[in-house]
């Protein structure tokens, strides 16, 4: 059977089209593997059971979706069987990687780039610098990552079952944490172009010590929402007080 | 200032749609980063001729949302429709504190939130359907069950951003007024101070969270 291999990889796109809270991304995976469906078992009752094994509950990163419909798509043809127990357990332990990967560390390294890009571009007075800045950081985001969500795609077809031990070689948790080092890096490049808005002494001073008292609540567990909720009955009282 | 008819009927309905396209990037199509602050900022300041205030609305409420992780069941705040909401009232005729905006954007945000739960809940039975079907040896209509989705997301996202930025346009500027002149000051003095309280975020994500 010839595996529609673009027509699925374009259609995992849309995994989380119709995400909804009973079975996450079931139907998005369906339709992703659609195509692998049609070809393995044409028109009939097999094709509708194949169909209904895949409405059970699914979920996992949205871009480490392709490692696994990559697999799917492989045993469908060989052993339709192993399919459930091979999605279920492939999902959790990938979006654990992913999650950290994608959503913790690379997203938000590629925005503060892009902060960084408007900095330098603006400091350098290059016209177009917002579009140049913004197309920059989008290419770095999604370059790599469509990369890696075929190249996925065509290694799990090959890898089958092999996948656990291939992915376990890549080192995921090690590349989250270089990739975090380097946020923090760009991050502290960030931070200089946030002071060097207002350079006074005294402004830089107290941003620094903002920064630094934010950070700390942080730290001791406070959750966002409940160190801004501090903040704004901070300010209100020194402005109350006219401290401000 | 009011908004003016030409405004109402033409931009803010435009600005509206494309917040719309974009949103569906955070979660039914491709997920390419085109739905967070970042992106959205600017290019709806560029439409209303405020380039530098949309980069910086974006980059403040990317900075805010960067921890925010759309992880399994749990949704947070819409960053996508809170700058949007914020970025168009910031851009208004009406001339309202940016302050005021980002308060107003975040309010957007979590609302929106609940809209969408309500359409996810909504789609639960999309399951049923498709067991019905397939029982009955027909082939659940995926394809058009997402088009269908994505119009229904796209036109409540933009009727939600236009009246959201539009009641945020008629209503902060007498309510801001109405505050005591030490709020007011205290206001400007967090809005100052946002872009560290992401910072910190952003340094908290990088080198102490978990995953």
């Amino acid at each position: 059977m010839k595996t529609p291999r673009l027509q699925i990889f374009l259609r995992s796109f849309f995994i989380q089209a119709l995400w909804n809270f009973e079975r996450l991304q079931n139907l998005g995976f369906l339709f992703a593997m659609e195509p692998a469906l049609k070809a393995c078992h044409p028109e009939g009752e097999k094709g509708c059971k194949a169909y209904q094994g895949h409405l059970e509950y699914f979920n996992t990163q949205p871009y480490m979706v392709n490692w696994i419909l990559g697999v799917a798509v492989a045993m469908e043809e060989e052993n339709p069987q192993k399919v459930s127990s091979l999605k279920h357990s492939l999902g959790a332990s990938l979006a654990a990687l992913g999650d950290a990967f994608f959503w913790g560390s690379w997203r938000p390294l590629c925005a503060l780039c892009i902060m960084v890009f408007w900095g330098v571009l603006g400091l350098l007075q290059t016209p177009q610098a917002l579009w140049l800045g913004l197309f920059l950081g989008l290419v770095l985001y999604n370059a790599p990552l469509l990369l890696m969500r075929w190249q996925a795609f065509e290694r799990a077809l090959q890898w089958k079952e092999g996948l656990v031990l291939e992915l376990k070689r890549q080192q995921w948790p090690r590349r989250t944490r270089w990739v975090r080092n380097l946020g923090f890096l760009v991050g502290i490049c960030v931070c200089g172009l946030a002071l060097a808005q207002h350079p006074e002494p005294f402004t830089v001073f107290r941003n620094l010590f903002a920064l630094a008292c934010f950070l700390a609540f942080k730290q001791a567990g406070f959750s966002t929402k409940t160190v801004l909720g501090y903040t704004v009955l901070l300010a209100i009282f020194l402005g109350s007080l006219g401290w401000v | 200032m009011s908004p003016s008819i030409e405004y109402l009927l033409v931009w803010l309905p435009l600005a509206s749609s494309l917040s719309g396209f974009l949103q569906l990037d955070s979660t039914r199509i491709g997920q390419w980063m085109l739905s967070r602050p970042i992106v959205i900022g600017p290019v709806l300041g560029v439409l209303f001729g405020a380039p530098e205030l949309g980069m910086w609305l974006g980059a403040l409420w990317e900075l805010l949302t960067l921890e925010n992780l759309p992880v399994g069941e749990s949704l947070p705040p819409n960053a996508c429709v809170a700058t949007a909401v914020c970025v168009l009232c910031a851009v208004s005729p009406a001339q309202i504190e940016e302050v005021a905006c980002v308060a107003w954007g975040m309010l957007a945000g979590i609302l929106f939130r609940r809209v969408e739960v309500w359409i996810r809940t909504l789609q639960n039975a999309l399951n049923l359907r498709a067991e019905r079907l397939l029982q009955g040896g027909k082939l659940p209509p995926l394809a058009k069950w997402i088009f269908e989705w994505c119009l229904f997301e796209l036109c409540l996202t933009m009727v939600f951003i236009y009246f959201a930025s539009l009641l945020g346009m008629l209503a902060l500027p007498p309510a801001w007024s109405l505050l005591p002149f030490g709020w007011q000051q205290g206001f400007h003095l967090i809005y100052s101070l946002l872009p560290f309280l992401g910072l910190a975020l952003a340094f908290h994500l990088f080198r102490w969270a978990g995953g």
